[in-house]
């Protein structure tokens, strides 16, 4: 067919991407001199290039899927090289770490047959990462939710979204519903205790929506809704952090010098750049705290404006979009189930941050998917789209395997 | 599979329905508080770029200049008596009185609004930038007059509104102070200069709620204006007693009014009537319609911040209620609120929003913008506002509001002396308005701790309408 | 900061916006591109994601078999039988590779494999008889799956078993690792002796003439199969080149009255000279069949 015939739209999405990065940061070479800029300028959008033309020929992925996350993931290095260069090539160097390991999960969901041993590993696996944190780990910003292993430091909670993914995902496409609220539950136990909540968060509703997806069972959510109600209020009275945040929430206007500080600085920055943005290289973002962290997005908005950032969601709208079309192609539920799990993860964890910067909830400590500065994130994030490529590329093999069975095309790939 | 697909799509539709919420809630976050937001004192990034600005100037509605730039400092109208009387509403660089117009207004003052193109020709240019001149609604002149008239020594606030725009011609707190000699016993003053008591004082409105307390009467009760009442001077509520102004219990000294209406109520102003009445319409009738009229509403006015006017929710007992008809009992309005309310009144129940700013100037004497009046919503029926001019009328010609009537003048109005604690007088109150054509104007005056508001507040109202008038008739 | 990078700066902040809103438009593009792609290549596999037919005995009424589903009366579920007094929801299947066809029981009937009472979960099939509420269904599955074969059972007990019966555990495990159809296990076809007996036939007047038994035919048992010589012999439906069915393999040939009249027996002469018939299909080993009806989701 005529249309089938038509060229790859990868290289009119990777034309336009490639030329935003050797755009932005031949600026920030104007700017300051510094020829890491130029020598990324090239660098970037010749990486974006490899890695979204490149992988899908030794590996199985979906370019769509690659071009958005790869636009993101260096979005991400533009924006911390511009407020601190060093965290801009470390980011880099998580990128990498990253793609590799997303191109792990893609294989392991795209190859591996026998989920049941491994499910079963994961799940005490899950724990003793969960409670780890607890025995050996460090304090940040209230959460106790990181450990330190010989100078390298993570966030355990980040890499157990993954294992709680394929959990749940297959403990509901068995029909355990009640092994998965057991399983979740005590996760979000654990996490409750870390004081982790942004993370719980992200647990709880992700959770709550595979158990929407696979049993429709819409009282069932209403429980778990008013369970997580009920849940938050406790968290409310019980924890002085909580309650801070959300009084911070409420009114970061009442205390604009220490508790209101970041949002207050945050929502400056979203005002300042306004539609247009104050222009790339001419802001101040770096008076927001952590702002290569929680506050990227603001940052974002400060720098490249609201209508960038209307554009920045619109990618992670098409992500989510794309997740849930795999989700929707998928055989088996587990497929579905996964697939619809890691769009609805990146999905929530987008809105809870973002969200948060611009203040429509109260702040939690999660990090924005593929642009936030930090390892753990970054490779987690990409485990995620790993994970989607996966099913994809199993979906790709079930049409050609029918269309070999059909005799209309010769056989696989 | 084929539920579960089913269930994916709703799913799916609550997904990307947070991505719709969170761009509509940045969009109305930016549109409703973004003014407010960049105006802040914290705003860091504001204040290094107006370091390569030009501010602009600020001109009054008759074109008198307020405030200039040179190209290192700012300057301030000449006339030391139009500087003192503009000081609260203008604000000055330093930010010692917060959202004034210097600060509010500066992201036109200092030139954020210009587009790319005119940066780009400046630059060019070789010339540093100059911000765009904003033109207020406010009347130096008046504003100078009217603080001439205020008692010295008083704080207070004074406000004038046209009703049927909401252009606010005055909006003056007292005590003043001028801008340029702001000294270290200024800082120091008890009474707070620095404080814009027009749009941040909360003040108890005393009598002049009873407006408020009226039309929820006229609301609910059906037979309101017909109906006799009787003041006995002295309203027992358990322990407690609601008393009339003149009523001294220790001295065992009783004014009673007798048998009124309601209109002769308000004309004598009758706690003791408008007691009853509060409990009579009941707590929720009475919140509901203090509620429509702006109290608790959280104000987001696009040229002014205003704090927000209170009106108790918990723990009412008979005694609050009843003394929250009368005006007083936690109750806390500005005197620009009160004057809205007024307004309303005048204008057939259309509550106007306030507004400040007519015109943004570009540096070429362009027009960049240009603002139109904003209605803050129709707030009662034109009957009920018709039967609350004509009890505001009545105040003033045979009630407590006498000293501010002008012959032949439609001059409407109600008083109000609201008790504070730890305060030896009342609070002084008069809000009112001129019923004329040609002279749509609403004030609301309010001196603290100096005495009644018939006596105290009216003369000073009415000096101002005729100033008005005078005006009008040019 | 230099004024000139400034109002660079400034200029570019509008070509990073038309920038970011052409990304978007052209991942919206390819969204839609793809979806309608993806359809179109479905709407030529009209058996994308099925792994074979329901077969009603009652009615020959043929429902087309997911991979996982449900199966009852309801609207929602992918098997829907209606007017038989079937649960809403009467049981649930899901294709494992290996082991056949995973039923498990969710309504209160009764499920039956092969006579067999279902309590956890039963693994049916090809050829399998599947009873639930009254509604007897016949599984049959697509050549070219791995599954194990049926195993029947003599009179006197003994397991009748046709050569490799099921795939040895090893096999399993390196099966984990296996790359599409190519390096998977293909059952093979028999060779016209067929080792099955006749199984126990229900006293259903509708039953048997559904499926005419010809034993004496040595194709029958291999329903899209051609001819043992041929070659293709172990790959499931693919089809001799010389019968010149590979430019059309799904439409029916016209002058085959099978494909809609559900295993009505051809005439005895008839389908030798035909290239892509339908063989009647012996009534407890049907043969393997494709799909019309599409998983109109896919």
């Amino acid at each position: 067919m005529a249309k089938g015939k038509r060229r790859d739209p990868a290289r009119g999405m990777l034309s336009v991407v490639m030329l935003f990065y050797f755009l932005a940061f031949m600026m920030l070479f104007f700017k300051d001199g510094d020829w890491r800029a130029a020598g990324l300028a090239l660098c970037v959008p010749a990486l974006i290039f490899v890695g979204v033309m490149g992988i899908p020929r030794l590996f199985p992925a979906d370019k769509l899927l690659l071009s958005l996350t790869n636009f993101l993931c260096a979005l991400g290095v533009l924006v911390l090289y511009r407020l601190s260069p060093e965290r801009g090539f470390s980011q880099a160097g998580n990128y990498f770490v990253g793609v590799i390991c997303m191109i792990l999960c893609t294989l392991l969901v795209r190859y591996w047959k026998n989920w049941k041993p491994l499910i079963a590993l994961m799940i005490p696996a899950a724990f003793v990462l969960l409670v780890l944190p607890l025995v050996i780990g460090t304090e940040k910003n209230g959460a106790k939710n990181w450990i330190s292993l010989g100078g390298m430091s993570m966030q355990p909670s980040e890499v157990v979204k993954l294992a709680m993914l394929c959990v749940t995902a297959f403990l509901l496409s068995r029909r355990k519903t009640v092994l998965t609220i057991l399983f979740v539950g005590m996760c979000l136990l654990i996490l409750m205790l870390q004081k982790d909540l942004g993370t719980a968060l992200l647990y709880y509703f992700v959770t709550l929506i595979l158990i929407y997806v696979s049993t429709g069972n819409l009282p069932l959510i209403g429980v778990g809704l008013l369970g997580g109600a009920g849940a938050a209020v406790l968290g409310y009275n019980m924890f002085a952090h909580v309650r801070r945040r959300v009084a911070i929430w409420l009114d970061p206007w009442a205390d604009v010098d220490n508790a209101g500080y970041q949002i207050v600085q945050a929502l400056i920055a979203m005002v300042n750049g306004g539609a247009w943005g104050v222009g790339l290289g001419l802001g101040n973002a770096s008076v927001i705290p952590e702002y290569y962290n929680d506050f990227i997005f603001s940052v974002i908005l400060h720098e490249f404006g609201v209508l960038f950032g209307l554009v920045v969601l619109g990618v992670y709208a098409a992500i989510t979009v794309r997740g849930v079309m795999i989700a929707m192609r998928s055989r088996t539920a587990f497929d579905a189930l996964l697939s619809i799990g890691c769009a609805a993860m990146i999905a929530l964890q987008t809105f809870v941050i973002v969200g948060g910067n611009i203040k429509l909830i109260p702040l939690t400590g999660v990090t924005l998917p593929f642009i936030s500065y930090g390892g753990t994130s970054m490779v987690t994030s990409l485990c995620v789209i790993g994970l989607l490529q996966g099913v994809h590329s199993r979906i790709q093999a079930g049409v050609s395997e029918d269309k070999m069975l059909a005799g209309l095309e010769g056989g696989v790939k | 599979m084929k539920a579960l697909r089913r269930y994916l799509k709703r799913v799916t539709a609550v997904l990307l329905l947070l991505f719709v919420l969170l761009g509509a809630y940045g969009a109305y976050s930016l549109h409703t508080y973004g003014n407010r937001w960049f105006a802040s004192n914290v705003n860091t990034f504001a204040r290094q770029k107006k370091q390569d600005v030009k501010a602009g100037n600020v001109y009054d509605r008759q074109g008198y200049l307020l405030a200039a730039s040179t190209d290192n400092s700012r300057l301030y109208a000449e006339d030391a008596a139009v500087r003192r009387a503009m000081v609260h509403m203008l604000g000055d660089t330093t930010k010692n009185v917060s959202n004034g117009v210097e600060s509010f207004m500066s992201v036109y003052l200092y030139g954020f609004r210009a587009t790319f193109l005119e940066r780009a020709q400046s630059y060019f240019a070789g010339v540093k930038r100059t911000g765009d001149s904003v033109l207020l609604t406010a009347d130096a002149k008046l504003s100078a007059y009217a603080s001439s008239l205020f008692p010295s020594g008083k704080a207070g606030a004074l406000v004038v509104m046209n009703y049927k725009t909401g252009e606010v011609l005055c909006e003056l707190s007292f005590p003043q102070f001028d801008p340029l000699s702001v000294t270290e016993s200024t800082k120091q003053d008890p009474q707070k200069p620095f404080y814009n008591r027009a749009v941040q004082g909360l003040y108890a409105p005393g009598s002049t709620f009873k407006i408020v307390t009226a039309l929820s009467a006229l609301e609910n009760l059906p037979d309101a204006q017909t109906r006799a009442f009787q003041c006995t001077g002295l309203l027992q509520l358990g322990e407690h007693y609601i008393t009339d102004a003149g009523t001294r219990l220790e001295e065992n000294k009783l004014t009673s009014h007798g048998q009124l209406t309601l209109r002769r109520a308000f004309q004598v102003s009758c706690n003791n009537t408008f007691a009853r009445l509060a409990l009579e319409i009941g707590d929720e009738q009475l919140l509901e319609t203090a509620e429509r009229l702006g109290f608790n509403d959280n104000f987001l006015f696009r040229d002014l911040v205003v704090e927000n006017s209170s009106y108790p929710l918990k723990n009412r007992t008979d005694k609050e209620i009843a003394w929250t008809g009368a005006g007083q009992s936690a109750l806390l309005v500005t005197p620009m609120h009160m004057c809205m309310i007024t307004s309303a009144v005048a204008n057939d129940g259309v509550m106007m929003e306030p507004m400040l700013l007519s015109q943004v100037l570009r540096a070429d004497g362009q027009v960049r913008e240009e603002f139109a009046p904003r209605a803050y919503g129709t707030v009662m029926t034109g009957e009920q506002s018709d039967v609350l001019k004509e009890w505001m009328r009545a105040v003033v010609t045979g009630g407590t509001g006498t000293r501010a009537d002008i012959a032949g003048v439609q001059v409407c109005g109600k008083t109000g002396s609201a008790e504070k604690d730890g305060q030896e007088e009342t609070d002084a109150w008069f809000v009112g308005f001129l019923d004329e054509e040609e002279a749509p104007y609403a004030i609301s005056v309010v001196v603290e701790n100096a005495g009644g508001g018939g006596s105290v507040a009216a003369p000073i109202a009415k000096k101002v309408f005729e100033y008005l008038l005078g005006e009008a008739a040019r | 900061m230099s004024g000139g990078y400034e109002i660079f700066a400034l200029m570019m902040r509008y070509v990073f916006v038309a920038l970011g809103a052409l990304i978007l438009l052209r991942a919206f593009l390819w969204l839609r591109r793809d979806a309608g792609m993806y359809r179109r290549e479905i709407r030529n596999l009209p058996d994308a994601g099925l792994v074979g037919e329901l077969v009603d005995m009652h009615t020959g009424e043929k429902h087309p078999l997911c991979r996982e589903g449900v199966l009852g009366a309801s609207r929602s579920c992918d098997v829907r039988i209606k007017g038989a007094g079937l649960d809403r929801r009467a049981l649930s299947f899901r294709f494992t590779e290996g082991k056949g066809l995973a039923v498990t029981p969710r309504g209160r009937q009764n499920v039956y494999l092969d006579g067999e009472h279902v309590r956890q979960t039963g693994y049916a099939l090809h050829g399998t008889q599947l009873d639930v509420g009254g509604v007897t269904l016949r599984v049959r599955l697509f050549a070219g799956l791995q599954v194990p074969r049926r195993v029947l059972y003599d009179e006197d007990g003994t397991a009748i078993t046709d050569g490799e019966t099921e795939v040895s555990p090893f096999e399993e495990v390196a099966g984990m690792f296996a790359q599409g159809p190519d390096t998977e296990e293909m059952y093979a076809p028999d060779d016209g002796d067929n080792p099955f007996r006749e199984f126990a036939p229900v006293q259903d007047m509708y039953e048997q003439p559904v499926y005419q038994p010809m034993p004496q035919d040595g194709y029958m048992n291999q329903g899209y199969q051609s001819a043992p010589q041929d070659g293709y012999v172990n790959q499931g439906y693919q089809v001799a080149p010389q019968d010149g069915y590979m430019n059309q393999p799904y439409q029916p040939t016209p002058q085959d009255g099978y494909m809609d009249q559900g295993y009505q027996p051809a005439p005895q002469d008839g389908y030798m000279n035909q290239g892509y018939r339908q063989a009647p299909q012996p009534e407890n080993d049907p043969a393997p069949v494709r799909h019309r009806r599409g998983d109109r989701y896919l």
